[in-house]
């Protein structure tokens, strides 16, 4: 066997064992940023959110089985576990929060939306419903009761102004290119912009919406 | 936490930063570890390895490594670059990430850098100089349309995006649908006059 | 578009009011004008709050009459206009209107002569009041010290910019020094 195979074999042995790890976890910070800087809520990342939740109850079980090890070495190794687990935490924690805080920003509009409910995990679903409905309780006695019948609807679009917030989807939004991409923008005549690899702009959201489903772009 | 619909702060910006890899030289042995975002080999000094740079921070904290800066953050390259930045309109080639990389590690690692201070006041200087560029460049930048921020970093990026966000949007709304065809005409017309002929006519 | 239903910036714009001329008598509505139980005469001028005078303009009666026809309110007239292209810094927009461009944006849409010029000055003076805001945002030189006049007079979207431009470097320096 000559040097090149072994490298080839080291190569390969690192292509199973680290990126997975690694993949994952830039994957989750990626789509934290993206779900932070967009206006409209995204896909849930059910997968890879789950598989990252796995090592995390590993992990805590890892830490409870070593606790009480005397060994400084097994200790120390713990300490920066630990740290690492924080950090993750934080990441997965801050996730979901800003997808509650988009859910309850746009709750009517994402609950009379079906495609737009479908973005969001099961237990997100029970939390839309079940917040939606103790919410309209609560503005029901509280003061709803006393107006007419007719006045009492809080998705009413009388007047011309509809009570149901949507997002403006067309706010600015500031990326970083992934991919090569063109991005025919809509509001210039269909002009298109050739965006390279590396890339930053600030753009309207709905120019490269799909962009960023698709992963050619990056918010920031 | 940060309130979650907030742009990221400067500190979720270093937390960013701090997952990126970076090069360590190990003054102690350390057992492979299983993490959640990485497999770390055994460290075995003097062997180089790479490792998150919280990891790193964490182990030069302790002294149990050094950190080898990267190529771009020393004396020689770092002149090199202000003189460029200086020399020229455009925003020079930097790191995506070298606002956050540099403040981290002369907080941290100062004595595994060559001549510290001279390199935090070059970046400094780099820093001055390109927010100069951004104030002087962004009246002639910002439309309603897109904006081209090419060789920003991220930090910096991070650093207008609330305001210039705002500015992008209300412009839109001042031009609404019509509006933006004029300016459109308008911006057509600048390219063979000069602008200030434009705001002449005006008067 | 995002709604503006619970939108306290787009309420408050509603509210400005803008000078209108009835163009037909209209019984019973001589109070608007201070004169209860009479009629409003068709050729009264009146301040009329936009969301008002917006039902009124487009409100046809018998087929081609509108019950009022809208004018551009001083904000937005000719002189504001020619002091705006002279120099963008030197007018106090809040005293002007507190929702400055919103007003501009909605008189758009509601007085025909108003549009192309009216736009471009809007977005020009918005471009260089906005990048002096931030400037003033991120270099702060103390409330007597230059430029504290300017401030005063930023409308209400602008006082927007200034204070999330204001945050974002107290955050920056923020984090510089915590490190430390």
């Amino acid at each position: 066997m000559d040097a090149m195979d072994i490298s080839d074999i080291l190569r390969e042995f690192d292509a199973e064992n680290a990126p997975s790890n690694s993949k994952d976890y830039e994957d989750l910070l990626k789509w934290w940023v993206n779900e932070r800087a967009a206006p409209e809520i995204l896909q849930y990342q059910d997968d890879l959110v789950e598989r990252i939740m796995n090592r995390v109850r590993r992990q805590i079980e890892h830490i409870e089985d070593q606790t009480g090890n005397l060994d400084p070495r097994a200790n120390f190794q713990l300490i920066i576990i630990q740290t690492e687990l924080e950090r993750v935490k934080f990441l997965i924690r801050s996730y979901l929060r800003t997808r509650i805080a988009k859910i309850d920003k746009h709750a009517l509009h994402i609950l009379s939306t079906p495609t737009l409910r479908h973005l969001l995990s099961p237990s997100e679903q029970t939390y839309l419903k079940t917040h939606q409905a103790l919410l309209n309780e609560l503005y029901l006695s509280s003061f709803l009761k006393n107006f007419p019948e007719n006045l009492r609807r809080l998705d009413d679009s009388a007047g011309g102004i509809s009570m149901v917030e949507e997002p403006d989807l067309d706010s600015a939004v500031f990326l970083r290119v992934v991919r090569d991409v063109d991005i025919e923008i809509a509001w210039e005549g269909g002009e298109t912009v050739p965006m390279r690899a590396g890339d930053v702009y600030v753009i309207r959201y709905s120019a490269v919406k799909e962009a960023v489903k698709k992963g050619e772009v990056e918010l920031i | 936490m940060a309130l979650p619909h907030q742009h990221l702060t400067p500190q979720e910006v270093a937390f960013i930063c701090e997952s990126e890899l970076i090069t360590i030289v190990p003054r102690q042995r350390l057992g492979s570890l299983n993490l959640i975002s990485i497999d770390t080999r055994p460290l075995v000094p003097p062997q180089r390895a790479d490792v998150p740079l919280w990891l790193a921070v964490f182990l030069r904290k302790q002294k149990r490594c050094n950190v080898v800066p990267p190529d771009w953050l020393t004396v020689d390259n770092l002149e090199r670059l202000v003189k460029e930045e200086s020399d020229s309109p455009a925003f020079s080639k930097m790191p995506w990430r070298w606002m956050e990389v540099a403040e981290i590690l002369l907080d941290t690692c100062a004595e595994d850098l060559i001549s510290p201070s001279e390199i935090a006041l070059h970046i400094r200087s780099l820093r001055e100089l390109r927010q100069a560029k951004i104030r002087a460049s962004l009246p002639g930048e910002i439309n309603s349309s897109y904006i081209n921020m090419n060789n920003l970093g991220l930090m910096e990026v991070c650093e207008v995006r609330p305001w210039v966000g705002k500015v992008v949007d209300g412009l839109r709304k001042i031009e609404g649908e019509a509006g933006s065809a004029a300016v459109r005409k308008r911006r057509k017309e600048g390219d063979d006059d000069d602008e200030d002929e434009d705001m002449e006519e005006d008067y | 578009m995002g709604s503006k239903y619970y939108d306290i910036d787009a309420i408050l714009t509603d509210a400005q009011k803008i000078p209108c001329t009835f163009e037909v008598d209209v019984p019973g509505l001589g109070y608007l004008d201070g004169n209860d139980n009479a009629d409003m005469k068709a050729g009264t001028k009146l301040e009329l709050p936009i969301w008002l005078a917006e039902i009124l303009a487009v409100s046809e009666q018998l087929g081609t009459e509108t019950f009022i026809s809208t004018n551009l309110p001083h904000a937005l007239s000719a002189p504001v206009m020619n002091a705006l292209k002279a120099n963008p810094l030197s007018v106090n927009l809040r005293d002007l209107a507190t929702h400055y461009y919103a007003l501009g944006e909605r008189m758009v849409n509601l007085v025909e002569d108003a549009e192309d010029e009216l736009v471009d000055t809007l977005s020009k003076t918005f471009t260089q009041r906005t990048i002096e805001i931030a400037d003033h945002a991120v270099n702060p030189k103390g409330a007597l010290g230059e430029g504290s006049e300017f401030l005063m007079g930023l409308e209400e979207s602008e006082r927007q910019i200034f204070r999330a431009a204001h945050d974002t470097a107290k955050a920056m320096k923020g984090w510089r020094t915590e490190k430390k």
